[in-house]
């Protein structure tokens, strides 16, 4: 079994498979509440795919199964095309809250990962360092959470997210808490981390507009239980640090997301 | 007077906005000081009403002219604090060593305890009941069987200071263990934390203002429970000298025991408080006291 895995060339699949998966939870009634129903999409190395959809329609849930938290019921999650692969602590995963610990600084919510592996301190540190430009916290390794803004707080998330370099990263609506000017900040910092990467994202969203600019891709979901409702391909040229979100083909394409999720809507 | 309550208020809302930016150890050495500045200037309010309060009882004893064996004055009391301060002393250290025994005991055998009902859903409901149970019985009822069974020595007073301070540190630390949110336990799941990890890592620090809730609780519990140790047998320690002097109508060494016994406690409070602060400081605000 091993021999024919290991005799595919992992390089040609995509770097994350989902393929039909299905998964009910126990409800409030105490009825199974079935939550999400034959979700398929993939994720290929480099790829930015986002998936929007109504709240309620099972996106956190799905990012739960892909981290390991969860499994499926039925259907198969692959990594690199192996449905068997260790998922847990090997996917970058930011949930929606910050969750930073009040009682460590910068580096060591930041190294929090690294620290959890075994990294040496001074290993951790030296890495970390070397990184916070890149999150614009730099001077900021010693300061508490309690002092930073929510923008900062959220690259520090961030940074404790990536700085293992595992090649996937799922993003549970990490700006959803913020103010719109510091999203749309973010949202353009994050393109730049991005498109200077090679690790495939995925990204649940309730903004149109974040989806566009980030995106690669779009799948749109249905509540109720979630499945697939449609695709949409971003052909927006990158870099996409200066997108202008008047321009013709981005309005365009903003109408064509906006009407897939209206008939979304209506089907609830 | 007003003016210098005010300077006192700004310096104290100045010390409450801690620098954004990071500095160096100086900084943090300053930031210490700063830490027992503030302390002092926030216990003020309460030392100016003990010595109105004081004045007060000072003043009703000398109009009303009653009998010294029945309500001693404060003075009266300063007086025989002074005069008998070897024998207080003397007796305090006795009641402080079984104050602090006690509760060290209180404190290890209380966080087994709620590592263990914490840690495994079984141990919990083996043996949280019986936490509860020892709770029920009735310390004053049990001292003097205790003194039949380990003899009239400190080690009965040292049980008892235990067995009433273990219980608010065991059910305080039981809920801080359990107050780490699902969130943050699955964001150390993905980033491949074991179990003893997120205990930890993250469950302990979680649970450390839970903990020093307990602590200030117990704190003031120990000196009580020293107290009644002491009451039922033994021959030395501050709650056996206000037994003996009782009958002796030497009322100014009862009040003066007492005070000491409450300096004590009091001491002992502001002790847990001053490292919970210290600990605590890069907690959020609402959950330090």
């Amino acid at each position: 079994m091993t021999a024919i895995t290991s005799s595919i060339d992992t390089s040609t699949r995509p770097l994350l498979t989902i393929d039909r998966c299905s998964l009910d939870l126990p409800g409030s009634n105490g009825e199974p509440l079935e939550v999400l129903r034959n979700v398929s999409l993939s994720v290929n190395a480099g790829e930015f795919v986002s998936i929007i959809g109504p709240s309620g329609c099972g996106k956190s849930t799905l990012l739960n199964i892909v981290s390991g938290l969860m499994s499926p019921d039925a259907g198969i999650v692959a990594l690199h095309g192996d449905p068997s692969a260790k998922r847990l602590g090997d996917v970058a995963y930011m949930q929606q809250r910050d969750l930073l610990m009040p009682w460590r600084d910068v580096l060591d919510n930041a190294t929090l990962g690294l620290e959890l592996n075994g990294v040496s301190r001074s290993d951790r540190r030296s890495r970390a360092l070397e990184q916070l430009p890149t999150f614009g916290l730099e001077g900021f390794d010693l300061a508490y959470p309690s002092q930073l803004s929510g923008g900062m707080r959220q690259r520090v998330a961030l940074m404790r997210t990536t700085l293992q370099q595992h090649d996937l990263l799922l993003l549970d609506e990490p700006f959803g808490a913020l103010d719109s000017m510091t999203r749309t900040d973010l949202q353009r910092w994050l393109v730049g981390l991005f498109e200077s990467s090679d690790m495939g994202v995925l990204l649940v969203t309730h903004d149109v507009e974040e989806a566009l600019i980030l995106s690669d891709r779009v799948i749109v979901m249905s509540g109720r239980p979630g499945h697939n409702a449609g695709e949409l391909v971003v052909d927006l040229r990158r870099p996409r640090v200066d997108t202008d979100v008047t321009d013709e083909r981005f309005i365009a394409l903003k109408r064509e997301l906006l009407q897939m999720l209206a008939t979304v809507r209506a089907a609830i | 007077m007003s003016g210098g309550i005010a300077t006192n208020d700004d310096i104290a809302s100045e010390m409450s906005h801690e620098p954004v930016t990071t500095g160096s150890a100086n900084a943090a050495k300053r930031g210490t000081l700063r830490l027992v500045f503030a302390f002092v200037v926030e216990w003020m309010p309460s030392l100016g009403l003990a010595i109105a309060l004081f004045a007060a009882w000072e003043a009703i004893v000398r109009l009303k002219d009653i009998q010294r064996w029945l309500l001693p004055a404060p003075s009266g009391i300063g007086e025989e604090l002074w005069s008998s301060r070897s024998t207080l002393w003397s007796n305090a250290v006795v009641t402080g060593e079984e104050v602090v025994i006690g509760f060290g005991i209180a404190i290890v055998v209380g966080i087994a305890l709620a590592v263990a009902i914490s840690y495994s859903r079984l141990l919990e409901r083996a043996v949280y009941p019986f936490v509860i149970a020892s709770q029920t019985i009735p310390i004053i009822a049990l001292a003097p069987l205790l003194l039949v069974w380990v003899g009239p020595e400190k080690t009965s007073k040292i049980i008892i200071v235990a067995l009433i301070t273990f219980f608010p540190i065991v059910v305080n630390l039981v809920d801080g263990l359990r107050s780490a949110d699902r969130a943050s336990i699955d964001m150390f799941r993905t980033l491949g934390a074991t179990r003893w990890q997120i205990f930890l890592k993250l469950q302990a620090p979680s649970a450390l203002p839970f903990f020093f809730s307990g602590l200030k609780i117990s704190a003031v519990f120990a000196v009580i429970g020293a107290v009644i140790g002491e009451w039922v047998g033994g021959s030395a320690g501050l709650g056996w000298l206000m037994q003996v002097s009782r009958p002796l109508f030497r009322t100014e060494l009862v009040f003066a025991s007492i005070f000491v016994l409450s300096a004590m406690a009091i001491l002992l409070f502001l002790l847990v408080v001053f490292i919970e602060r210290w600990a605590l400081r890069h907690y959020p605000h609402g959950e330090q006291i």
